[in-house]
């Protein structure tokens, strides 16, 4: 039942990591070659993390190619010219650091952290591999296997990964936003090693990039050693790429799927709109306080009435993440409690949506949310990464990171009359698919009667 | 997001976490920690943290999976969950509704040994001292309504019909029940919709008032205090816990595995979980760096472990393969896991057996040795680089007494392992065992 995080999920991390005078210890730059850096120091240990963002991800991709830019990821740690396969994991270890990266919708990030004194390493490999991949058809084969065993781990196997997967693409027609980020699993079959080195020469460039750093290290130094290390690599010319946008929806949409699961679980996805670089006037602001009002606390309303007081849900959460360069969609998703219908639970959750509409939030609600996320203005500051990720994360989709202060704000000024607003423009029948995970029944219950032998 | 392979670093940070924290330099020196006693004999660790304006608290009881009855499996997790069920003073609604008017965070955890709650505050006032309180009575009053015992009741048996058709956590269950067939560490994996079921209120009220005493309590704090304001906080917080005539009892000795089993189960999983699994390490354990060491050159070490180096980067098939000790006051399981398309299971397992028996065999190479400790020392700073991470390794060092020296002396004791230690602990320890080892999703015969 524990609610920790998902506040921090609904505000989309934009309030991460946000500290009281950061803005006077961060500073940022832009190489010649289009590279931009953005350093925050910290100096409470002797510590850093590194994060290299690449502004490319899943809604870059198209038809017979998605999974590319998550695959290319795999391969980004088997091997430049310089720094064999296995190298580069095997040098951070040696360092005492940890490192991995991964992929959205939006951005591919690689990441590093350790100890202060030892940044410049990380630096110094990160850009070795912008530059100098090596892509094996050998060992391309080895990693795809890698590759579809994530998949069917994390998506085939999973009741939620399958219809999370199906949500998407059945909720948007046309904007690239519908494909897994892992990919389709037919095209993980037709990959090539030849995908990954196109792809790799369109995208991963200097000026495609931003490296964020924070922790005990000084700007002017981390810019001489990017300078030393990026400096060199030529800018390229970036396709012009913008990924096709989504149609107004139409009206509702239903689907089943069913998979091996005891429970049910019934998802309810709305096509609204995001907040874009440079926009003067956005309802993003709203959606994101609307989520938070019905789920981002433990007393918000959708765990008080559906979970504690009716008993319909055994659990419930709502999702919205109102930054990013795909469509996006607004998710209510929930498990209906033994006995309860699924029809019966969406009847429910559509009652307090207009209960909502018609009533409004309480000043008391609104107030409770404000404080929380002031709060979380302090804590978050207490993580390393979390700042790195909040800083990249805008850098990436096109804001100034300086812009935490004025998206907090427009959050905080967010009204009773503008959340009823957005629900009652956006929450309706027109721009919702409803999706349901119904069991097979061929569970482990029913086959249970296995081998058992000493061997 | 995508991400590649955590799981062994936070397997491998949960068992070095707690080693100490002996880095020469004075921000290592700053962190300074304090224990002490409160009058009712908790145990109480402080490290004082001025960074930022807020405060860590965590109270943890003795009261983790093992403290259950096998006939009655579940009850100590259903306790924790219901301690934030209302108190005789606030509902369930207004508990939440008022630590969150606070800005005030309250979570819980429940492991094999240690249950309990985490509250994150800001350190200002009035929010401290109102969280504080709430938090207080949390722990001091909590009245267990009956609804809320049968609706989390109800929410656990779903949970638990859930994870039976999730290849994952059916494996885990048999692994954790062949290793500790009789043990109480094995408890958990009793839990079951009959056990649940025949939960009552009475059982779970006798549970907290049994479990939920001072004596039995840890109280650690990270933050913006004093090391007075400390000592007034965690008296508070304990002087009202109950006081219930009980003997302390601690885990018997785990018993050696003599005999080998593999277990098999269909699923309908695309992939097989393979687990293979023993007792193995205690938190007092005269081989804890060896075996630490090698656990991190032989499976630990995520990229830069065999396991993973073989199964994953030359045979790609498994998107993870690792493993981990967790050590506990008696001996703590030792696991290796991964999953595999039902194709490869018994090449994997082939492979698996393979890396094995060359590492019992010939122990780790001078130069994967020196690797290890590079990164086990090197990473060090990164273990403790915030107030949450400090909170826990601090929370552990106090639940399981760990003796002072453990602080300063973790980078020598790395430092001075041998292969000859690694591979004479492993041939000691491992080789007296048997493996248990679990294969779920086979194809039905």
């Amino acid at each position: 039942m524990a609610k920790l995080f998902s506040l921090r999920s609904v505000l989309c991390g934009l309030l991460l990591g946000v500290s009281i005078t950061a803005q006077a210890e961060t500073v940022e730059k832009t190489l010649d070659n289009g590279l931009k850096l953005i350093v925050r120091t910290d100096e409470r240990a002797p510590v850093v993390v590194s994060q290299l963002w690449y502004r490319v991800g899943s809604v870059d991709e198209s038809q017979g190619l998605t999974g590319v830019s998550h695959a290319l990821e795999h391969m980004m740690f088997r091997g430049t010219q310089q720094v064999p396969d296995g190298e580069f994991s095997r040098r951070i270890a040696a360092l005492g650091g940890k490192h991995n990266a991964f992929t959205s919708r939006d951005y591919t990030v690689y990441f590093e952290q350790l100890a202060a004194d030892r940044v410049e390493e990380a630096i110094r490999l990160e850009a070795d591999r912008m530059a100098n991949l090596r892509i094996s058809e050998d060992l391309f084969s080895k990693e795809i296997q890698v590759i579809r065993e994530e998949r069917r781990l994390r998506t085939d196997d999973q009741p939620t990964g399958v219809l999370f997967e199906q949500l998407s693409a059945q909720a948007l027609v046309a904007n690239p936003a519908r494909h897994p980020i892992i990919g389709w699993a037919d095209d993980l079959q037709t990959m090539q090693a030849s995908d990954l080195r196109r792809w790799y020469q369109t995208w991963y460039a200097p000026n495609n990039a931003t490296l964020v750093i924070v922790g005990a290290v000084k700007p002017e130094q981390v810019f001489r050693m990017a300078e030393k290390h990026f400096g060199s690599l030529p800018k390229r010319p970036l396709p012009s790429f913008v990924p096709r946008q989504e149609p107004e929806p139409l009206g509702l949409k239903r689907f089943t799927v069913h998979r091996p699961s005891e429970l049910s679980y019934l998802a309810m996805a709305w096509q609204v709109p995001r907040l874009l670089p440079n926009q003067a006037q956005t309802d993003a602001p709203a959606l994101a306080m609307l989520a938070a009002v019905l789920d981002g606390l433990e007393s918000s309303r959708l765990p008080k009435t559906l979970v504690r007081e009716q008993k319909s849900a055994s659990s419930v959460s709502v999702d919205y993440d109102m930054l990013g360069r795909g469509a996006a969609l607004f998710t209510i998703t929930a498990v209906p409690a033994a006995g309860v219908a699924v029809a019966e639970m969406e009847t429910a959750i559509r009652k307090q949506l207009a209960q909502l509409v018609q009533h409004g939030v309480s000043e008391s609600e609104l107030q409770r949310l404000r404080t929380q996320m002031r709060a979380s203005r302090v804590y978050e500051k207490d993580s390393l990464f979390g700042q790195a990720m909040n800083l990249g994360r805008l850098a990436s989709l096109g804001f100034d990171w300086r812009q935490e202060e004025t998206l907090l704000e427009q959050l905080l000024a967010v009204t009773s009359a503008d959340i009823q607003r957005v629900a009652q423009r956006y929450l309706v029948d027109q721009r919702l698919t409803v999706g349901v995970l119904l069991p097979e029944k061929t569970t482990t219950a029913a086959i249970t009667k296995g081998a058992k032998h000493a061997n | 997001m995508l991400t590649k392979v955590m799981k062994p670093w936070r397997q491998l940070q949960v068992a070095s976490l707690v080693l100490g924290m002996a880095l020469s330099t004075s921000w290592a020196q700053a962190q300074q920690l304090m224990r002490w006693q409160t009058e009712q004999g908790a145990r109480v660790v402080f490290i004082e943290s001025r960074n930022q304006p807020m405060l860590d608290v965590r109270v943890d009881f003795d009261a983790g999976y093992w403290r259950d009855s096998p006939q009655k499996a579940g009850v100590s997790a259903l306790t924790l969950s219901l301690l934030q069920a209302g108190t005789t003073q606030y509902s369930e609604q207004v508990l939440a509704e008022k630590l969150a008017d606070q800005g005030a965070r309250l979570s819980s955890s429940i492991e094999t040994e240690r249950a309990g709650l985490q509250l994150r505050t800001l350190s200002s006032e009035p929010q401290r001292t109102a969280a504080l309180t709430l938090f207080r009575n949390i722990l001091s009053n909590p009245s267990f309504p009956t609804a809320a015992v049968e609706r989390e009741k109800k929410r656990t048996i779903e949970g638990l019909k859930q994870a039976e058709t999730d290849a994952a956590s059916v494996a885990d269950r048999l692994l954790t029940t062949a290793i500790y067939p009789t043990h109480p560490y094995g408890y958990d994996a009793l839990t079951s919709v009959t056990t649940v079921a025949g939960v009552r209120r009475a059982d779970i009220l006798a549970f907290w008032q049994q479990h939920y005493q001072a004596a039995k309590a840890t109280v650690t704090l990270v933050g913006d205090i004093s090391q007075q304001e400390a000592k007034g906080i965690a008296q508070q917080l304990t002087q009202t816990l109950p006081r219930v005539a009980t003997q302390q009892t601690t885990p018997n000795r785990v018993p050696t595995v003599a005999t080998q089993q593999l277990i098999k189960r269909p699923h309908p999983s695309s992939q097989v979980h393979i687990m293979l699994g023993m007792p193995l390490l205690q938190r007092h354990d005269p081989d804890y760096y060896p075996l630490l060491v090698g656990n991190y050159i032989l499976g630990g070490g995520g990229f830069d472990s065999r396991l993973m180096r073989v199964l994953r980067d030359q045979h790609g098939l498994t998107y993870g393969v690792s493993s981990y000790m967790s050590p506990l006051r008696e001996a703590g399981p030792f696991v290796i896991q991964l999953a595999t398309q039902k194709k490869n299971a018994d090449q994997a397992n082939a492979l698996i057996d393979q890396v094995l028996a060359q590492f019992m065999q010939q122990g780790p190479t001078d130069e994967e040795l020196a690797q290890a400790k590079n990164h086990l020392i090197g990473g060090f700073p990164l273990r403790l680089d915030n107030n949450r991470k400090l909170l826990d390794y601090a929370a552990v060092i106090g639940f399981y007494g760990l003796p002072d020296d453990f602080l300063s002396a973790y980078t020598q004791r790395i430092a001075a392992v041998s292969r000859e230690q690694i591979q004479q602990a492993f041939g000691r320890r491992v080789a007296s065992q048997q493996w248990q080892r679990v294969m779920v999703g086979v194809e039905p015969q």
